[in-house]
């Protein structure tokens, strides 16, 4: 008896040992093909997630029910992939490691509004290496200069200078902010930049984030601050298609004040989301992101956040044209009387250091 | 007695490939400090009497707080490790002080203890990521016996 050329012993006792090994190994391996009846129609639109789930994502909500944010992300990407019938939409799910074949990412793929693709995947570094070849092989929008392009990053905060332990499932691979900007190139054709990014993590919304990604995009949507349960609503990325002719400045600015009021409804901490318009912005910020790396490089210990409209040598970053600010202080805490933000996180060493 | 050996040969296969199938063990500590805040909201929620909910929460805030404090004296730790623990431990004591109108902080009514429970848990689910970030078998430690001193 043979199976793909394996001749199988008559010691049958062993082979019935290894079933639930081999049973375990075909459950964890996970590939869907096309669809029989593959969708067709034009492919105006690409949209990239990237949703970090390699790490605690555990938040409860007002009830106490718990829930997986990276989850949540998902239900949503998959929700804004079927609302989008002139569109690429690539999933990618990183994620813990499962299964004997140790896969640690997901990419579902769709197109004009239909799965088309699920498939397990290995990452085995910091950056997005794994997702940038998967999608250089399957795009078919690779080329086409003429398409709105939009990024959305779901996770924690993406470290301003290269860390490890960002990913549970390789916690020796450094990424950050420098990493993640590099790796958007690999998602573009050359001289492209994406309409808009979406960076739902905490604390990403810095002078150095807006400078790094100035040559990868046009409009920023990050916070400046914590961004309690990490995911911003995406649901006015559906049905693209009906926008047109499309204005992103505007579509960004919605797509922060439906999060904004979202997030406000379910928490009391701080809630910032801010805009940025990265061709007026980042040229006035550049000095400043330059000052924020000069601190970084002679610090070697944690970093403390806060509103660069208090910081003394960089204050003059509140009210600068291109950001747009929504703001909520915290319902308690040293900051519930704060008014106003700047829209821009700074960052210093720590003061409370031994 | 070769039904025994098969089935002795499926445990081992299952002993083997089931740390395969584990969620990484750093992130289920991680979700367990944050349950650990969760369960103490849902106390609070759950007690009627004003003078209740706020012992309960001093309490529990005064027990993780000494917890802290044995947990950074641990002789393993490295400076980075200090750091993010005397962090999270300024965030909890921060906690304490405005429950009890300490440190310049206006006390919390009475009608405001529910929600100042919330805010607690989501402001701490939000720290125990960005503080307890490194990622190594000590941090698991750490994590053990916080829970080990506070339940």
């Amino acid at each position: 008896m043979s199976c793909n050329g394996l001749v199988f012993p008559k010691r049958r006792g062993l082979w019935l040992a290894a079933a639930p090994a081999f049973l375990l190994l075909a459950l964890s391996c996970r590939t869907m093909g096309p669809a029989l009846e593959p969708p067709t129609g034009p492919l105006r639109y690409a949209l990239v997630f990237v949703i970090h789930g390699d790490g605690s994502y555990l938040f409860h909500d007002e009830g106490g029910k718990p829930h997986e944010a990276d989850q949540v992300a998902l239900e949503r990407a998959r929700a804004t992939a079927e609302a989008n019938p002139e569109a690429e939409v690539f999933v990618f799910h990183q994620r813990d490691r499962r299964g004997l074949t140790r896969k640690n990412g997901t990419l579902e793929l769709y197109r004009n509004g239909a799965l088309v693709l699920l498939k397990d995947y290995r990452r085995d570094s910091g950056g997005m290496e794994a997702e940038i070849a998967s999608y250089g092989d399957l795009t078919r929008l690779g080329h086409s200069a003429d398409v709105r392009r939009f990024f959305l990053y779901f996770g924690h905060q993406i470290p301003e200078l290269p860390e490890s332990g960002y990913h549970g499932s390789i916690p020796q691979a450094l990424f950050g902010l420098e990493q993640f900007a590099d790796g958007l190139a690999g998602f573009l054709p050359s001289g492209n930049r994406f309409d808009l990014v979406v960076l739902s993590t905490c604390n990403n919304g810095t002078p150095t984030a807006v400078t790094a990604l100035a040559s990868r995009a046009r409009y920023l949507a990050a916070s400046p601050a914590d961004l309690h349960l990490s995911h911003l609503a995406t649901e006015t990325l559906h049905h693209l298609e009906r926008r047109e002719p499309m204005e992103v400045g505007l579509l960004a600015r919605e797509l922060a004040l439906a999060a904004f009021r979202d997030l406000t409804e379910q928490v009391s901490t701080i809630v910032t989301v801010s805009v940025y318009d990265l061709d007026t912005l980042a040229p006035r910020v550049s000095e400043a992101a330059a000052e924020l790396q000069a601190r970084l490089a002679s610090e070697d210990g944690l970093l403390e956040f806060y509103d660069c409209g208090e910081d003394p040598r960089l204050s003059w970053l509140a009210g600068l044209p291109g950001v747009t600010v929504l703001y909520r202080p915290p319902r308690f805490g040293p900051e519930q009387n704060k008014e106003t933000h700047s829209g821009l996180q700074c960052f210093r060493e720590n003061e409370n250091r031994d | 007695m070769k039904r025994f050996r098969v089935a002795v040969a499926v445990l081992v296969l299952v002993a083997i490939a089931a740390p395969l199938f584990a969620d990484n063990a750093q992130t289920r500590w991680e979700n367990r400090l944050k349950e650990y805040f969760n369960n103490l909201l849902l106390e609070v929620e759950k007690t009627k009497d004003p003078a209740e909910k706020r012992t309960l929460l001093n309490e529990s805030l005064e027990r993780f707080l000494t917890a802290m404090d044995r947990v950074q004296k641990l002789p393993f730790l490295n400076q980075e490790q200090r750091e993010a623990l005397a962090r999270f431990d300024a965030e909890v004591q921060e906690k304490h002080d405005e429950l009890n109108g300490a440190a310049g902080f206006a006390m919390v009514a009475n009608a405001d203890l529910d929600d100042f429970a919330g805010y607690m848990v989501q402001d701490l689910e939000q720290a125990a990521r960005s503080y307890i970030v490194l990622s190594s078998a000590a941090v698991i430690i750490i994590i053990i016996l916080l829970l080990v001193l506070v339940l």
